[in-house]
C-alpha cells in the first residue's frame, strides 16, 4: 500500500497549492474523518503504526498550511527544491475571482485560437513564420516578430496563459539576467508557442540555445 | 437456447464482472442476480454464473427451482460448452450457469478444472457475464475473481463487512502480484523471495519493495500490471443511519493506497422486502419495480454498461 511518503503537504491534504484557508480547514477534517481511528471507511485497513504516521502527516500538514508565516517558508522550499512550479502559487487569491471569469477565459482562448487557425492558413503569413521557425536559434526577437505575424499583443498572450506580461517582454527583449529560473522560462515558452499553435519543444530548444550563446560569461560564473 | 447459439460462430468476448465480497450474508447473490435483470431487461444478453461453489442458491433469487443441470455437466465433460449449460432463467435474454447440482466435493475443484472453467467463461458467447462468488478468499475464489479486470465488491456499511472486504482486496492483490512474479522473467533473488512458501505473512506492498530491491526495472511494469484493474464498489443494505459519505470514503482511500483505480458504483438501500421476495421465491426487482433499491440498483446497472455515470448522476456531481 502507498503511504503518504513522497507526498507534499498540499497533496497530503488534497488540495490545490493555491487553497484558500476555508478550503485547507474543510479539507484537513475530510482527512480526519477517513483517517481517524474512528473511522469506518478505514476500519482494518492499515495497521495500529501506519495510521498513526498518517494522522501525523496530516496534522503536520494542517499546521503548517494554516499557518500563513510557516506555509510562505513552506512555498519557498518547495519552490526552491522543484518540487512545485512557483506559478501555482502565484494565483493565490486569484481562484474566487477566475471561478467567475473561467467562462471568459475559455471563449477567449478559443476566440484566439481562431485568430491563430485563420492567420496561419494565410500562405504569406505561413512563410514568413516558417522562415523564422527554420532557424537552429531563436532570439526574443524573433519570437517577437513571430508573435507580430500573427497580429496578437502580448496583453492577449497574458489573457490565456496567465504568464504576467513583463515576464513576456522580458523574453521577447532578451533579458536573460531578469528572468526566472530556467525551468519557469520553458514552462512559458511551452505556452507562448501553445497559443501561436508552433511546436513547442523547437522554441524552448532553439531558444535556450540563443540564450546559452548570448550569456556564457554569466555560465562561468555559475560553475 | 437458439438466442444463445446464434452467437456461437463470431465468439465474441463477454464483459465479464466477477462478485466478490470477503464476508458472507451481505448480498452478493442479491446484487448479482438484480444487475443480471436489470441489464438483460436492457435487451443485452447475460449469463449469470453460480460460482459461489457449494453454496449456490443463486437461482432462488430470480425466483426460479434449481436447475436441473449446469456446471457439472461441463466439468464432467458430459457438456462440450459452458453455454450449453446455461439455463433459461424468467427473465428474457437472462441465463444462469448453476453449480446447484454439482457434487458436495465442488467446493475443492482441481486445478486443471479451474483453468478449462476459466478459459471457457472468457469465450461465453454473451454481452454480460456476472460471477457470483462465495465467501471468503480460498485461491478458488480469488481466481475467478481475478479473470476479468473489472472485478466488484460488495459489503455492507458495517465495520466486520469492511474489514472483510479490505481483506479481500489485498488477497486478491497478492495472488495477482504472485501470479505475475511466477509467469514473467523476473530477476531470481526477487522470484525467491516472493514465492518462499515459508514467508507467507508477506504483504503486496513487501512484495512490490522486493521487486524495487532485487528487480528495480521490474518496478514500473508491475504497477502498470496492477493498476490495470478497475476495481468496483457497491455498499449493499444501505440503512438511513448509516454515513452517507461512506462509499466516497473508501473510494478516495483506496485509490490512495492501493495501485489501482477504485470507482464507488452506488449504495443499495436495506429493504425488509428482499427477504419477503426470498421466502416468495420472487425476483425482488421484477416484484418492486419502483422502490429506491430497485432505483439504485439501476443506476449501478447503467454505471457498469455506460462506463460513466447516468446523466442524472453527473448532475447530482456539478
Amino acid at each position: 500500500m502507498k503511504t503518504f511518503e513522497n507526498e507534499n503537504y498540499y497533496q497530503i491534504l488534497q488540495v490545490p497549492a493555491n487553497a484558500r484557508v476555508d478550503e485547507i480547514k474543510h479539507a484537513y477534517r475530510g482527512a480526519l474523518a477517513i483517517y481517524g481511528a474512528e473511522s469506518v471507511a478505514t476500519y482494518s485497513l492499515f495497521s495500529d503504526e501506519q495510521r498513526e504516521r498518517l494522522l501525523q502527516a496530516i496534522e503536520a500538514a494542517f499546521d503548517t498550511l494554516i499557518n500563513e508565516e510557516k506555509r510562505i517558508a513552506y512555498n519557498q522550499m518547495l519552490i526552491d527544491t522543484g518540487q512545485v512550479d512557483a506559478a501555482l502559487f502565484s494565483r493565490q487569491g486569484q481562484r474566487k475571482l477566475e471561478a467567475y471569469c473561467d467562462t471568459r477565459t475559455l471563449s477567449n482562448e478559443k476566440r484566439l485560437g481562431q485568430w491563430v487557425q485563420k492567420k496561419a492558413d494565410t500562405p504569406e503569413i505561413r512563410q514568413r513564420i516558417e522562415a523564422i521557425l527554420a532557424k537552429e536559434m531563436l532570439s526574443g526577437l524573433e519570437l517577437k516578430q513571430l508573435r507580430e505575424a500573427y497580429g496578437i499583443d502580448i496583453s492577449e498572450i497574458h489573457a490565456v496563459t496567465k504568464i504576467s506580461g513583463d515576464s513576456l517582454k522580458r523574453i521577447e527583449a532578451n533579458q536573460f539576467d531578469d528572468l526566472p529560473a530556467e525551468i519557469y522560462v520553458k514552462q512559458f515558452l511551452k505556452a507562448y508557442a501553445e497559443v501561436l499553435r508552433i511546436d513547442a519543444g523547437h522554441v524552448i530548444d532553439s531558444y535556450l540555445k540563443f540564450m546559452a550563446r548570448a550569456m556564457p560569461d554569466n555560465d562561468h560564473d555559475r560553475a | 437456447m437458439a438466442s444463445v447459439e446464434k452467437f456461437g460462430d463470431i465468439e465474441p468476448m463477454p464483459k465479464i464482472y466477477p462478485i466478490g465480497g470477503g464476508k458472507g450474508g451481505v448480498g452478493k447473490s442479491f446484487v448479482v442476480a438484480s444487475l443480471g435483470a436489470l441489464l438483460a431487461r436492457n435487451g443485452r444478453t447475460v449469463a449469470l454464473i453460480d460460482l459461489d461453489l457449494g453454496a449456490s442458491n443463486l437461482h432462488t433469487f430470480l425466483g426460479m427451482p434449481a436447475p436441473k443441470d449446469g456446471l457439472n455437466r461441463f466439468l464432467n465433460k458430459h457438456a462440450a460448452t459452458l453455454e450449453s449449460t446455461a439455463a433459461p432463467t424468467p427473465v428474457t435474454n437472462l441465463f444462469l450457469i448453476s453449480s446447484s447440482t454439482c457434487s458436495m466435493e465442488i467446493a475443492n475443484l482441481f486445478y486443471a478444472q479451474k483453468i478449462k472453467l476459466i478459459n471457457a467463461i472468457k469465450k461465453l458467447p454473451f454481452d454480460y457475464v456476472l460471477i457470483d462468488l462465495g465467501a471468503g478468499t480460498n485461491f478458488n475464489t480469488l481466481d475467478f475473481f481475478l479473470t476479468s479486470n473489472k472485478g466488484v465488491f460488495v459489503c455492507t456499511p458495517e465495520p466486520t463487512s469492511i474489514e472483510n472486504a479490505f481483506r479481500f482486496i489485498k488477497a486478491v492483490y497478492l495472488r495477482k502480484i504472485k501470479q505475475l512474479i511466477k509467469r514473467h522473467d523476473f530477476d531470481a533473488q526477487a522470484k525467491a523471495a516472493v514465492l518462499d512458501t515459508a514467508s507467507n505473512a508477506l504483504t503486496a506492498q513487501d512484495i512490490i519493495d522486493i521487486v524495487a530491491t532485487y528487480d528495480p526495472e521490474k518496478e514500473s511494469f508491475f504497477k502498470a500490471h496492477i493498476g490495470r484493474f478497475h476495481f468496483k464498489l457497491v455498499l449493499n443494505q444501505f440503512r438511513k443511519n448509516a454515513d452517507a459519505g461512506l462509499g466516497n470514503k473508501i473510494e478516495t482511500v483506496c485509490n490512495r493506497h492501493f495501485y489501482s483505480p477504485f470507482e464507488f458504483l452506488g449504495g443499495v438501500a436495506f429493504d425488509e422486502r428482499v427477504i419477503d421476495s426470498i421466502y416468495a421465491k420472487k425476483l425482488y426487482v421484477k416484484n418492486y419495480p419502483a422502490t429506491a433499491t430497485t432505483m439504485e440498483l439501476k443506476l449501478i446497472a447503467e454505471l457498469l454498461t455506460n462506463g460513466q455515470p447516468a446523466s442524472s448522476l453527473l448532475q447530482q456531481a456539478l
